[in-house]
């Protein structure tokens, strides 16, 4: 696929997949800031156990070496859209609560929504490059019946599990994206490894 | 116009709310309008119930500031409420006040703030820089200002396939009253897809700016790298090695450029060098290397992201020295020996300074001064010091010093100089010496009479300077002048250059001129002392400016001096002329001099002093005096004469001629009644044959011709009295003393008078006045001479007198009358015959009748025919 762009659609994948690396890294780190907030401000202990939570993509993958780009490109599309709903779920819920310090949760909430959007958006860009489309966006919003039925701390146990996936997503798609930036047999680039790739 | 019915309906809503509560005088709708500049303003004014009605609507009247606004722009809408309307209204900002007028007075009631403005433009120049993790702020132009409350709002919008998508998430948006908003941390999401918009929005309209792409990445301003450390490298000179950490808080996964300052503490000069950090390391190290020897730096860096235009801000700055070396160049040596102040001994004051070469020095620890006496090395002494000066105190020998730097690296190489001995004579090879100035460059010549010398040292000094180590030195070679730029003088100073050749290692004698670099006007003129003025010329004399005042070499004195209400006048003078006799002046006039001083620059005058010349000069009072003194002389002198020969001029010029005819003092006593008068008297004897007494008061004041007079008169009263003594005696006995003695207290309490009972008063009167009557008054002077003539009878008669025991007990007539001439006497003419009332005036022998205590009482005193006499 790469082989075949020409060098102008090279270079612009290249710009899109370095600074999507680079915002894959702000994200991993806003997240892991909001996760200490979050669990200081939800009176959660930081080493629970979160069990796999039902409608929350998950960033391991069995296969992953064996992906192809826009396989890889679609999957990170489909988490960061069912993230998005997920925090905006969150965001919902933590509205009634009040006080400077809720305040400020929900707006780190809210910033690393704004972030996930964001990075949906450049993943669709990436997309659009790669000659394919995004998806639609009927089939990622994830199901809202039975978490209606959640009590407080399972809310709030979720948003927990939401957030540490989210940060898993982050270092994932870094190291999707230095795949996909990674030169094909014309190539000649590289792109600088990325924090999650250190991790 | 819909804006006026709205407004309408909610005034016609106010009022009937207005009936039952307000009590308020009025309301004005609306209350604080803005509408645009050049528009037409409407206010409703509603009087409050209570004021009705006494008064309505029609009594309102309208102000726009403090000017009346005309009549038909009111309107009338009911009984309470009326309106005015402004075209065309272009203030910024107006008070338009509704005020009542009742019974001619005017009431405010209300006033509403009126502006005017204009919409809002649309924003531009949208700019923001990213503070990772800490701020996301904005900044824009709103172009014209509207004057009326703008409010912004900066959107942070997201670009999708060319599209503005307004994400559906709080804190978007930002508002702000001025041209700049931020988003804080943690509202600080990274993406390279928003996009910025602004809108800008008042009463009068709103206007929206383009959303402008701006990747945060471009815009990224992050904290400045750490310093870790600053080390010079062990046995490597001239290099400093640093090692810094890459920010924390930056844009993951990107390139970033740092450069590195280093700083020379010892020359104050610095230098950046750029580096590139690898991108997977934290920690960076540089070498900085070419760096002095011995040397202080401080190091700061500062960085930014390859994709940003923002440099992060310089880090703090970290210290370290480079290796030490030893001083390559030896100092720049002089000195200035001061004349010995005690038998054999001087203080020689040696300084020095580091001469600018290439590589610098680096630190240095201190100064080693070696000297020795010239014929005797052995005795080579040291002193060390950190300054860059040192007194030696050496005998009358001549010496070698030399002066090394040191660091902790070794000795610089030696400077050495000779201090002559003090006997020792050194030729003048410097034939002249001049200055001047050129391009901003001061430029010293000499001239030498030996060409074989080729080094030379100026040296440099304030001429108010007395401190030998703030002289200023220059070592010369190859060359008869020295040229520096003009900032190494500072202007209107006198400075002291001088010119040493040097030959082998002896300093030849100086030649020395003063100079100024730069002249202006003395800083104050003369003073100006005058001497003591004459009729035509005075001495003007001043002092010498002070030397930090002359500011230039004085040229010239200019002596200005005005007569009062005159022309002025000038005298120049010479610089060594300190005083100057002015000449031709004007006597007794008032002048007004003073003093300039005149250098290149111009002059500057003294206070002014004023003097008077004199009326006359000492010639012209000698002239006068020695005339007027000899003339009072001469006077004296003639005067003297006359009252020594008195009588020898007397004789001379009035001689006495007696008239034998007219004396009467031989035949007086015999024949009295051969002189008509004395038989008058005689016959009038009857009438005073009734003498009573006398009383006599103390008699007085001497003097000569009276004394003749009265001796004289005596004469002829001693003998008369001869004749009535006895009566007089016998009146005595009956008279009561204390009645007349009492009387002439009240007449005279000093002066003595003869006082005589009325009858004896007429018969003494009788003896006396005719005696006196016989001649006038300008015969007494001959009545005078004669009784002198006659003062030989008199001397016989007076033995009578004396001897007149009675009279004496009685104090009749005092003894001593004849030398008594101030007695006086009170004739009571109460008793005397007509005819001698009638007497002429000039005889002064008014005899009034006595009145006790009346002033104005008519006597006459024997003082009045000495008098007369005297004429």
């Amino acid at each position: 696929m790469a082989a075949a762009e020409t060098p102008s659609a090279a270079l612009r994948r290249r710009d899109l997949c370095s600074r999507g690396i680079r915002l894959a890294g702000k994200m991993r780190s806003d997240v892991a800031d909001l996760l200490d907030v979050y669990v200081e401000r939800q009176g959660l202990d930081a080493s629970a156990n979160v069990a796999a939570l039902d409608g929350v993509p998950a960033a391991a993958a069995e296969r992953w070496g064996e992906q192809t780009e826009s396989q890889r490109l679609l999957d990170n599309l489909a988490a960061y859209r069912a993230f998005r709903a997920l925090l905006t779920e969150m965001l919902e819920e933590q509205r009634d609560q009040a006080g400077p310090a809720d305040a400020a949760l929900r707006e780190a909430l809210a910033a690393v929504l704004l972030q996930v959007s964001a990075f949906a958006y450049h993943l669709e860009e990436l997309l659009r490059l790669e000659s394919r489309g995004p998806p639609g966006e009927e089939g990622a919003r994830p199901p809202t019946g039975p978490r209606l039925g959640l009590g407080l701390f399972e809310r709030k146990l979720r948003g927990l599990g939401v957030l540490r996936e989210l940060a898993q997503w982050a270092v994932r798609s870094a190291r999707d994206l230095r795949q996909l930036a990674k030169p094909g047999p014309g190539g000649t680039t590289a792109v600088p490894a990325g924090p999650a790739e250190s991790q | 116009m819909f804006y006026y019915l709205l407004w309408m309906l909610a005034l016609l809503c106010r009022s009937s709310a207005a009936d039952e509560s307000s009590v308020r005088d009025a309301d004005i709708f609306p209350s604080s309008p803005e509408i645009e500049r050049g528009s037409t303003l409407k206010l409703f004014c509603v009087l409050g119930k209570h004021l009705i009605p006494h008064r309505n609507a029609s009594h309102i009247i309208w102000k726009l500031n403090h000017e009346l606004i005309a009549q038909e722009n009111y309107n009338v809408v009911n009984e309470t409420v009326s309106s005015v309307t402004i075209h065309n209204f272009t203030y910024n900002k107006a008070h338009v006040k509704c005020f009542i007028k009742y019974l001619g007075k005017e009431q405010l009631l209300v006033h509403a703030e009126v502006k005017s403005g204009f919409p809002p433009d649309t924003p531009g120049n949208i700019s923001c820089i990213y503070y990772f993790n800490v701020e996301l702020a904005c900044s824009w132009t709103s172009g014209r200002q509207t004057n009326l409350t703008t409010n912004y709002t900066l959107y942070r919008n997201m670009m999708k396939d060319g599209r503005v998508i307004t994400p559906n998430v709080a804190g978007s948006s930002c508002q702000s009253k001025a041209e700049s908003c931020s988003f804080r941390y943690p509202n600080t999401p990274y993406s390279s897809s928003f996009c910025f918009q602004v809108k800008a929005e008042n009463v009068l309209g709103e206007a929206l700016s383009d959303c402008i792409p701006i990747a945060l990445e471009k815009i990224e301003k992050f904290e400045p790298p750490e310093i870790l450390s600053v080390q010079k490298i062990a046995g490597i000179k001239q290099l400093l090695a640093v090692t810094w950490k890459k920010p924390k808080k930056i844009l993951p996964s990107q390139g970033l450029n740092c450069r590195v300052r280093y700083r020379n503490l010892y020359s104050n000069s610095s230098e950046t060098v750029p580096v590139t950090p690898s991108s997977g390391e934290q920690i960076t190290s540089l070498n900085l290397t070419g760096l002095w020897d011995s040397t202080e730096y401080a190091v700061a860096i500062q960085c930014i992201s390859v994709e940003s235009k923002f440099w992060s801000e310089w880090s703090r700055e970290k210290k370290a020295s480079t290796e030490e070396k030893a001083p390559s160049e030896k100092v720049d040596l002089w000195r200035v020996i001061e004349s010995s102040h005690s038998a054999g001994n001087r203080s020689v004051h040696l300084m020095w300074k580091l001469l600018n070469h290439f590589p610098p020095p680096g630190r240095i620890l201190g100064y080693r001064i070696q000297y020795f006496p010239e014929n005797s090395a052995a005795l080579k002494m040291m002193n060390i010091t950190t300054d860059k000066k040192i007194i030696l105190l050496l005998n009358e020998e001549a010496y070698i010093i030399s002066v090394t730097a040191y660091n902790s690296a070794g000795d610089s190489p030696e400077a050495t100089l000779r201090i002559p001995s003090t006997d020792e004579k050194t030729s003048q090879i410097i034939e002249t010496v001049r200055t001047f100035t050129a391009n901003e460059e001061v430029i010293v010549e000499w001239m030498a009479s030996k060409s074989e010398v080729t080094r030379y040292v100026v040296e440099w000094f304030e001429d108010l300077e007395t401190d030998p180590f703030r002289r200023s030195w220059q070592y010369i070679s190859n060359s008869t002048n020295w040229r520096t730029s003009k900032k190494t003088f500072k202007p209107f100073i006198c400075y002291n250059i001088s010119v040493y050749p040097l030959y082998g290692n002896k300093v030849g004698a100086p030649y020395s001129v003063q100079t100024y670099i730069q002249e202006k006007k003395p800083s104050e003129g003369p003073m100006a002392d005058t001497g003591i003025p004459g009729k035509n010329e005075i001495t003007i004399k001043w002092k010498e400016i002070s030397k930090d005042k002359r500011n230039g070499f004085i040229s010239n004195y200019t002596i200005f001096y005005k007569p009062e209400g005159g022309k002025e006048l000038n005298e120049t003078v010479n610089p060594d002329v300190l005083q100057y006799r002015l000449k031709s002046l004007q006597a007794n006039t008032q002048y007004t001099v003073h003093i300039m001083a005149t250098n290149e620059a111009g002059g500057t005058s003294g206070e002014p002093k004023t003097f008077k010349t004199l009326k006359f000069n000492k010639e012209d009072i000698i002239f006068i005096a020695i005339p007027v003194g000899l003339s009072m002389l001469f006077l004296l002198v003639l005067w003297i004469t006359c009252i020594l020969k008195k009588r020898m001029f007397k004789n001379v010029c009035w001689p006495d001629i007696p008239n034998p005819a007219e004396s009467i003092a031989v035949e007086w006593p015999v024949d009295a009644s051969m002189n008509p008068f004395l038989k008058g008297v005689t016959s009038e004897d009857k009438t005073i044959g009734g003498l009573e007494d006398v009383s006599i008061l103390e008699p007085c004041f001497p003097e000569e011709h009276e004394n003749l007079l009265l001796m004289n008169r005596e004469n002829h009263v001693s003998e008369y009295t001869d004749i009535n003594t006895k009566d007089m005696i016998n009146g005595d006995e009956k008279i009561p003393y204390s009645e007349e003695h009492e009387a002439a207290k009240h007449l005279s309490p000093s002066m003595p008078y003869t006082i005589t009972d009325p009858d004896i008063r007429s018969q003494v009167l009788s003896t006396l006045i005719p005696a006196k009557k016989i001649q006038p008054l300008e015969m007494l002077e001959d009545d005078l001479h004669e009784s002198q003539r006659t003062s030989h009878q008199n001397e016989e008669n007076k033995g009578e007198v004396l001897n007149l025991p009675d009279l004496s007990e009685k104090a009749v007539f005092n003894p001593y009358l004849k030398n008594s001439v101030n007695t006086r006497e009170f004739l009571i003419s109460e008793n005397l015959p007509e005819r001698s009332k009638n007497e002429p005036k000039s005889q002064s022998t008014a005899i009034s009748p006595f009145q006790q205590n009346i002033v104005g009482q008519s006597y006459v005193t024997l003082d009045m025919f000495g008098l007369a006499t005297a004429h």
